[in-house]
């Protein structure tokens, strides 16, 4: 399924690179012991290195350093053994020290990958050119004080990974699944939280067309901080065309930075190439050293590294014959994944249908009840259970709906609560039989409608069994039953 | 004039110790002499109630037998670049002319915690960047020594001329210095005082304001060679929170002062032989190396074949650095901010302000090297030309274990004669030491002699990475001629 | 250099120079990079066989230590508000 932009004279193709910046999930700063956590009072985790002080110098946290291999090792990349931070030296108000420490011609991690699925299916590999590690920037606030914007640190030296795709995807579609897919591992790892609403983990776009069947890279521009894959996605979409109009009035593209405003869904210039920045990188003095990775630093990291959601969902698809949809939705967050390996342990739980438990009804309640799987009151025991229950005939699926309710109303086990409240499904044949008798013989008509070869009123006599019975019969013996007695 | 501000570092720690006399009243005798030498422009900011009180600790110390070591109620000087919580701290610019900093310098809280007794802030070029000390914002500095020839009043050199005042005219005991490019030995030259750069990663540069941060290396400077070997004691050692300093353990230099030179082989560079020097430097280089040579040493001609590319490879690493490093000099959150209707213009303002037209000038030259187009040519190209300075090091120290220079290729000149020269003729006087800060190595300059005009030359040692011990032993051996 | 270049890079640096400052600061930089370029005279074809002993870089561990400076952090600034910093402001 290509993704082509149809023009008046030709059919477009885009090209998309990514630049994915993750905040590093740490105590401290990259470069200072002042706290990596967000929010408080203003300037409050912020050091005298963090705000630029004279004459205080960087030393650089060595679990952000753990942090950026362990990411790059998640992404099949190559760690550099040694790496060199760089200045990038601007001017701005919430930049302290005139220049952002960064990686430029040495990153910590070069060439690497990771795959998405595409809308049919099927696989795609993208490239990953590097990943390095930077300070983040402060913030400022704009609206407290006439004629002045206030500048708060405390987001100033957080340390943030920034991951360069090349420029391999090819539509809004893939860009998208990339993030995702991006999101997916650094989550997985623990190396970023994701949260991208809170701007955690944000994203730049490279956008260009050409015509489909060239190879091609035309003048790309660049949108700038995208918040989340749908606005993502939305901003590719309306850049692509932007620039096929462009190219099929004449004109030209130029090399741009681009601000996406989602109320609009269009992207508007922030800054021409005639301001773009000079920033004088040069590697920075005051770390002058290359920064070392040891082989048993990697190895150690390799020993601690979980199992990834690709390779989970294999193993779900193989080990438990799951399909590969249950096991791609499960393997979306590592708690989900985690739930469900618990839940099929349990003796007597199909693996097959605790996902479709948990994918269905499990799944329908948490987002009725805006919860997430990590904060759910049901054990993954206990619905593990409820499937066993179900299977073995205690209960009937209707009951287990009813019981996930309750479970996480009471935080109880199933069991004591099919105990407590008589929710055992009756499977008693000759008790059945009798309210069935009881029913026909109060319902004539219906039951005579149902032998000329109405068989829609089956419906109405199940209800009725089922409401006499409070729910709890086997609907398996009341068909049998009902249909017995019918064609009678 | 008092007899307790003749005395060397030694002498007043024999004496604290066999309580001749307390540290209160040496501090007292200092203070005295502060406030009668003015003229010498050497402190940009004295702070005697601080001084008096960490002496009266320092006399209960010693009262009772506590002392901390050799520096235990000696009266400092300290460099005004070396960041003193709740003491100004200005750098000698406008642009920082109101800055207490809340915080402590790694080298300076070393010398607090040996029990220093600090006299104040000494003078320097703005931000560290000269060679005469003309360019503080709080006006030059004056040597202590006059020219006889026509008793005019001579600049200290610089950029720590303040410090270098301060011990030649009995201001201080000893003070720190920071070394650049040549900052800490030029003036001790141009001053008659010992000055002493270590290797680079020596000393901790956290709480330093960073002028060339690759290059920049704190000193002692002091009367005589034994209390530089104290003083640099109690200053070394690794800090964490710096990445540049060496985690190598400090020697008792004070042991090394005693050597003598015997077996020593010492190394004259012969690209400095071939050049036409002023001929007082000259015979003083001459005579140094009679000293030592007589004291046992020997000496031999060694290439340097890369040596007269040092300045030109120096004013574009430190300009390049100290440009990005300056960049925070911008009126947001601390210093002077002269404002504006836009970030952009309050920048320009307050940065226009607050620097002074070198340090202006270096910042010009550092963003244009590094500016695109231009970084290949003359960046890249410097830090590799620093690579073969620092080879031809490497490869004359496989036959020498130290090499003997002049340190300035002149005597100190006055005001008036500086302001004649264009800049590049100013930078050549720190030609014979910055190829020691481009290659790492340890430096000291110590006095030898005085010139005709009455004033004094010094000589330059330059030794191995973190062979500091091998100059003391020399440099006592120069200095006891 | 000529003074649109001069100017160019004093907008880098965020300095400001009357005319007359301009030219004067053009002709010192045009002779120091005049002396400067004798270093394209050095031949450094074989700088990448030199072998430097290259130290690691040291690090620190993921230690929080430093917290509620922001009383402190501001007692220097020119234009405190309340426990911000401020500047003219940035947007429309």
């Amino acid at each position: 399924m290509k993704y082509v932009i149809k023009g008046n004279k030709h059919e477009w193709e885009v090209v998309i690179g990514l630049e994915v910046h993750c905040q590093v999930i740490s105590n401290a700063k990259l470069f200072s012991d002042a706290s990596a956590a967000s929010g408080g009072t203003p300037n409050d985790t912020v050091s005298f290195i963090d705000a630029g002080f004279p004459g205080m110098l960087p030393v650089v946290n060595e679990f952000c350093v753990e942090q950026a291999v362990k990411t790059g090792l998640g992404l099949n990349a190559e760690i550099n053994r040694k790496s060199v931070f760089a200045r990038k030296n601007y001017f701005y108000a919430d930049l302290p020290q005139g220049y952002q420490i960064s990686q430029y011609d040495k990153p910590i991690v070069g060439n690497g990958y990771l795959d998405i699925e595409l809308e049919d299916g099927s696989a795609k590999r993208i490239g990953i050119e590097r990943l390095h590690l930077e300070q983040d920037a402060g913030k400022s606030v704009h609206d407290l004080l006439p004629g002045k914007s206030c500048i708060d640190l405390n987001r100033s030296g957080v340390a943030l990974m920034e991951i360069v795709s090349k420029p391999e995807m090819s539509s809004p579609y893939e860009a998208g699944a990339y993030m995702t897919k991006m999101r997916s591992i650094v989550r997985w790892l623990g190396t970023c939280d994701g949260n991208m609403d809170e701007g955690s983990m944000r994203c730049d776009a490279n956008v260009s067309v050409r015509p489909v069947g060239s190879s091609e890279l035309r003048t790309r521009c660049e949108v700038k901080n995208v918040n989340s894959i749908r606005y993502l996605m939305q901003a590719i979409e309306y850049e692509a065309r932007r620039h096929v109009d462009v190219y099929e009035n004449g004109g030209s593209i130029e090399q741009e930075t681009r601000l996406f405003n989602p109320a609009a869904k269009e992207t508007r210039t922030m800054r021409g190439k005639e301001n773009a920045n000079d920033y004088r990188y040069f590697p920075d003095p005051d770390l002058s050293f290359p920064l070392t990775v040891t082989e048993e630093l990697i190895e150690r990291i390799k020993s601690e590294m979980p199992e990834l959601p690709d390779e989970r969902a294999a193993r779900f698809i193989k080990e438990y014959g799951l399909p590969k949809d249950d096991a791609a939705r499960l393997v979306s967050e590592m708690a989900s994944a985690d739930y469900f390996e618990k839940a099929a342990q349990v003796k007597g739980a199909d693996a097959r249908k605790t996902a479709n438990l948990m994918l269905v009804e499990l799944a329908a309640m948490l987002t009725d009840r805006k919860i997430s799987i990590e904060n759910v009151e049901i054990k993954p025991e206990w619905l593990g259970r409820l499937t066993a229950l179900v299977e073995d005939g205690t209960i009937g699926l209707r009951t287990a709906k009813d019981l996930i309710i309750m479970m996480e109303d009471t935080r109880r086990d199933p069991d004591s609560l099919i105990e407590e409240k008589g929710l055992r499904q009756v499977s008693d044949t000759a008790a059945i039989e009798k309210i069935i008798d009881g029913i026909i013989e109060a319902n004539p008509s219906e039951a005579e409608g149902y032998r000329a070869g109405k068989e829609k009123l089956m419906g109405f006599f199940v209800g009725q069994v089922m409401k006499a019975t409070g729910g709890k019969a086997n609907p398996g013996i009341i068909n049998k039953l009902l249909k017995e007695k019918l064609s009678k | 004039m008092n007899q307790l501000t003749e005395l060397t570092i030694a002498e007043l720690s024999d004496g604290f110790g066999k309580k001749k006399f307390s540290p209160s009243e040496v501090t007292k005798a200092y203070i005295e002499n502060m406030a009668a030498h003015r003229e010498y422009n050497a402190y940009i900011t004295e702070t005697p109630e601080e001084a008096l009180s960490a002496a009266a600790e320092a006399d209960s110390r010693a009262a009772g037998g506590r002392r901390l070591g050799k520096l235990d109620g000696v009266p400092l000087g300290i460099k005004d670049l070396f960041c003193t919580k709740n003491i100004r701290t200005t750098a000698a610019s406008h642009i920082l002319e109101n800055f207490i900093p809340p915080y402590e310098s790694t080298v300076t809280k070393k010398l607090l915690d040996a029990g220093a007794v600090f006299l104040g802030k000494t003078n320097l070029d703005e931000f560290a960047m000269g060679g005469a000390n003309i360019t503080s914002y709080f006006g030059h500095t004056v040597n202590p020594n006059r020219r006889k020839t026509d008793n005019a009043e001579v600049i200290t050199g610089g950029s720590s001329g303040g410090s270098a005042a301060a011990v030649a005219g009995k201001l201080c005991a000893g003070a720190t210095g920071t070394d650049t490019g040549g900052s800490i030995r030029q003036p001790s030259s141009y001053c008659g005082i010992v000055g002493m750069k270590p290797t680079y990663g020596r000393c901790s540069r956290f709480g330093i304001i960073a002028y060339a941060s690759s290059l920049d290396q704190a000193g002692p400077m002091t009367r005589t060679v034994e209390d530089a070997a104290i003083m640099l004691g109690y200053m070394a050692g690794f800090d964490e929170k710096d990445s540049t300093s060496a985690d190598t353990a400090v020697p008792d230099f004070t042991a090394a002062l005693n050597k003598g030179v015997k077996g020593m082989t010492i190394g004259l560079p012969k690209e400095l032989m071939e050049e036409e020097l002023n001929g007082e430097i000259s015979l003083a280089w001459k005579e140094g190396r009679e000293i030592l040579e007589k004291a046992g040493a020997k000496f031999t001609e060694i290439s340097l074949p890369n040596m007269k590319y040092a300045l030109a490879t120096y004013y574009i690493i430190a300009p390049a650095e100290a440009s990005s490093n300056l960049a925070r000099y911008d009126g947001v959150r601390f210093g002077l901010r002269v404002d504006g209707k836009t970030l952009d213009e309050m920048y320009e303002l307050t940065r226009s302000a607050g620097f002074g037209d070198e340090v202006k000038r270096r910042i010009m030259i550092g963003t244009y090297v590094l500016s695109a187009g231009y970084y290949d040519a003359y960046y890249l190209k410097a830090l590799e030309v620093q690579k073969l300075i620092r080879r031809d090091y490497t490869e004359a120290f496989k036959t020498v274990d130290a090499i003997l220079t002049p340190t300035a290729p002149t005597t100190a000149f006055t005001v008036e004669e500086s302001k004649a020269f264009d800049p590049v003729t100013m930078y050549l006087q720190d030609a014979f030491t910055v190829p020691v800060n481009l290659a790492g190595l340890p430096g000291i300059s110590v006095p030898v002699k005085t010139a005709s005009d009455g004033l004094p030359i010094g000589l330059h040692l330059v030794g191995r990475h973190f062979d500091e011990e091998t100059l003391f032993s020399a440099a006592s051996v120069l200095e006891r001629r | 250099m000529d003074k649109k270049e001069t100017q160019h890079i004093a907008k880098l640096a965020r300095l400001r120079f009357d005319d007359d400052e301009l030219t004067n600061l053009s002709e010192q930089m045009t002779g120091i990079l005049k002396w400067v370029d004798m270093l394209q005279s050095a031949d450094t074809s074989a700088v990448a066989d030199i072998s430097g002993e290259e130290k690691p870089l040291g690090t620190r561990k993921d230690e929080v230590k430093t917290a509620g400076l922001s009383r402190e952090l501001i007692k220097n600034a020119p234009e405190p508000y309340e426990h911000f910093f401020t500047v003219p402001r940035m947007v429309e």
